[in-house]
C-alpha cells in the first residue's frame, strides 16, 4: 500500500508552510508579513485534509474549520494593530520598532540607499499661437 | 523518489530562486530569477510528487498545486503590497482547489467565502495606508535574505525527508506474496511434472528476482536494501540453482527441497528487513491498539481496519456538510464553544486596540 495521493497532497503542504515561513521571517512590510503567516496556516490546513482523506475521517475537516476560525481572529487584532502601530510611525515598516528588541541584539542598520524614483516628466504645454483678441471694453451704463 | 538526495536539487534551485527575486535595493534580474523557480517547480513535480497515471485528478492536482506555490512564490518576492494580495488570492483560490480534489466541499467554499472578505479589508489596508510614491523601506529592502531563505529551506527538506522515510511502502509482503504462495502451491503437487508446471520452472526465479529488485528500487534506506539485495543474489544464484540440479533427477522429493529453501530465505530477508531502522520508523506510523474506544461519530475510528483504494485513500461520506456537522456537533461540542467565544474576544479586543483614546471622552 502506498498512500500517494496523500505524500503528495503532505508535500504542497510543506511547501506553502515553509515559503510563508520565509516571507514573515524576511519581509519588512507588516502586511505581507500577515498574508504570509496566513499562507503558513493554508499549508496546514492542507495538510490536515489531506490526512482526513486518507483515513476516511471527518476530523481533519472538523480540525480544518477550527485553523480559520483562528485566523479570521488573528486577521482580526493583527489588524487593528497595525493601524495604531501605523498611527504612530506613519509607516508599516517593522524595522521601525526595533528599539522593542532584546538588549543584546544589535541595530539592523540599512546600509545601502534606496534607489532614486523615477521622476515624474512634467506634463506637457501647448505654446502660445496667435495673439490674445483685444476686447473692447465693458462700461458701466450706470 | 529513489533516494533521500532528489530532495535537495529542487530545493536548492528553489531557495536561490527566492534569495534573488527578494526585494533589495539593487535587485538581480528578474527573468533569471523567475526562470530558476520555474526550473526549481518543474523539478519538484518530476523527482518529488509520485504519479502513477494521467488521469483528471491528476492532471488537476499538477495545475493547482503548480499554481498554488508559484502565487505564494511571488506573494513572498513581490515589492507591491497590491500584488502580494493578489498573490494570496491565487493562493487561497487554488488551496480551495486541492481541498475540492480531496472531497471537502464544504470547506472549499467556506474558505473561498471567509478569506474573500479577508483579502478585501487588507487591499482596504493597502489603499489607506501604503500609499507612497517611489521607493520605501518597508517594501524594498529584505531583513537577512540569505538566513532566512536557508532556515526555510532547510526545514522544508527535513519536512521532505521525514516524509520520504516514513510513508513509503514498508512491507516486504506484498511483493514477495504471490510468489510463496505459487512455491507452496507447487510443493504440494504430487509428480514432478506438476510441481514444475505449477510453479512454472526456472522463469519461476527471474520473475520473482524482478519483483524483488522492483520492490528495492522504491526503498531509499541503505541497511534495509542491502538485505533485499542479498536475497535478490541468492535467488539469482544459489536458489535458482538447486532448483535446476532438483529438476534433472526429474523427483518430487529434492524439488520439494528446492522450495522449502525458497521459502526460508524468503522468510529471512523478510525478517530483515523488518527489524532495518527503516521498518520500524513505518512501524510508529500504525494506529492505536483496538481496545480503545475511540468515537465512531467523526466516521471510522482509526483503530479500526480501513479498506482504501490503489491511491491510498478511504471513502468519505458524500453528504460533506452532514457528516462535518455531525462531526462538530458531537466529538467537537466544547470545541465550536470555546471557538465562539475566541471569535467574541478577538472583535472586542480589535474594537478596544482600535480606538483612538482621546476620542473615547468626547
Amino acid at each position: 500500500m502506498t498512500p500517494l495521493s496523500l505524500h503528495n497532497y503532505l508535500i504542497v503542504g510543506a511547501a506553502l508552510f515553509a515559503l510563508g515561513a520565509i516571507g514573515f521571517l524576511t519581509r519588512r512590510n507588516l502586511i505581507i508579513m500577515f498574508l504570509c503567516a496566513e499562507m503558513m496556516l493554508q499549508g496546514v490546513a492542507l495538510n490536515l485534509v489531506a490526512f482526513s482523506r486518507s483515513w476516511g475521517n471527518m476530523q481533519g475537516q472538523a480540525f480544518t474549520l477550527f485553523v480559520v476560525t483562528v485566523a479570521a481572529c488573528e486577521a482580526a487584532i493583527a489588524l487593528a494593530l497595525f493601524l495604531v502601530l501605523f498611527r504612530y510611525r506613519r509607516s508599516l515598516d517593522v524595522s521601525l520598532w526595533q528599539d522593542l528588541r532584546e538588549p543584546d541584539q544589535e541595530a539592523t542598520v540599512d546600509d545601502e540607499s534606496l534607489p532614486e524614483a523615477p521622476k515624474e516628466e512634467p506634463m506637457p504645454r501647448l505654446t502660445p499661437a496667435g495673439h490674445e483678441p483685444k476686447r473692447p471694453q465693458e462700461t458701466s451704463p450706470v | 523518489m529513489t533516494t533521500p538526495w532528489a530532495i535537495v536539487w529542487p530545493l536548492a534551485l528553489g531557495a536561490i530562486a527566492i534569495y534573488m527575486l527578494l526585494p533589495r535595493p539593487k535587485p538581480f534580474p528578474t527573468l533569471i530569477g523567475g526562470a530558476t523557480a520555474g526550473a526549481a517547480l518543474l523539478l519538484a513535480g518530476f523527482l518529488l510528487i509520485r504519479t502513477e497515471a494521467i488521469s483528471p485528478e491528476n492532471v488537476l492536482f499538477y495545475c493547482f498545486s503548480g499554481i498554488a506555490l508559484a502565487a505564494g512564490g511571488s506573494l513572498v518576492t513581490q515589492q507591491k503590497p497590491a500584488y502580494a494580495a493578489l498573490s494570496f488570492a491565487l493562493v487561497v483560490l487554488s488551496t480551495c482547489g486541492l481541498f475540492l480534489l480531496q472531497a471537502a466541499p464544504f470547506l472549499m467554499a467556506a474558505t473561498i467565502i471567509i478569506y474573500a472578505g479577508a483579502i478585501i479589508v487588507t487591499f482596504l489596508f493597502v489603499l489607506m495606508l501604503s500609499q507612497q510614491d517611489g521607493p520605501s523601506d518597508a517594501d524594498d529592502r529584505s531583513r537577512e535574505p540569505l538566513l532566512s531563505t536557508i532556515a526555510g529551506f532547510v526545514l522544508l527538506g527535513a519536512l521532505l525527508y521525514v516524509l520520504s522515510i516514513s510513508i513509503t511502502a514498508p512491507s516486504v509482503d506484498p511483493a514477495f506474496a504471490p510468489f510463496l504462495e505459487r512455491a507452496r502451491a507447487a510443493a504440494k503437487e504430487e509428480t514432478p511434472e506438476q510441481i514444475a508446471s505449477t510453479l512454472g520452472g526456472t522463469k519461476f526465479f527471474q520473475e520473482f528476482e524482478k519483483a524483488v529488485y522492483e520492490f528495492r528500487e522504491t526503498i531509499n534506506d541503505k541497511q534495509a536494501a542491502a538485505g533485499l539485495e542479498t536475497f535478490r543474489e541468492q535467488l539469482e544464484g544459489e536458489l535458482r540453482g538447486d532448483w535446476q540440479k532438483a529438476e534433472t533427477t526429474r523427483e518430487a522429493a529434492p524439488m520439494r527441497a528446492a522450495l522449502t529453501k525458497v521459502d526460508e530465505a524468503a522468510a529471512q530477508a523478510r525478517q530483515a528487513f523488518a527489524a532495518s531502522a527503516f521498518a520500524r520508523t513505518a512501524q510508529a506510523m500504525q494506529p492505536p491498539a483496538d481496545t480503545l474506544p475511540l468515537s465512531p461519530f467523526s466516521g471510522p475510528p482509526s483503530n479500526r481496519p480501513i479498506a482504501r483504494d490503489a491511491r491510498g485513500d478511504a471513502a468519505l461520506p458524500a453528504a460533506n456538510v452532514e457528516a462535518l456537522g455531525r462531526s462538530l456537533y458531537t466529538d467537537f461540542l466544547l470545541a465550536v464553544e470555546l471557538g465562539g467565544t475566541l471569535l467574541l474576544v478577538a472583535t472586542v479586543g480589535a474594537i478596544a486596540i482600535a480606538t483612538r483614546h482621546g476620542e473615547r471622552q468626547s
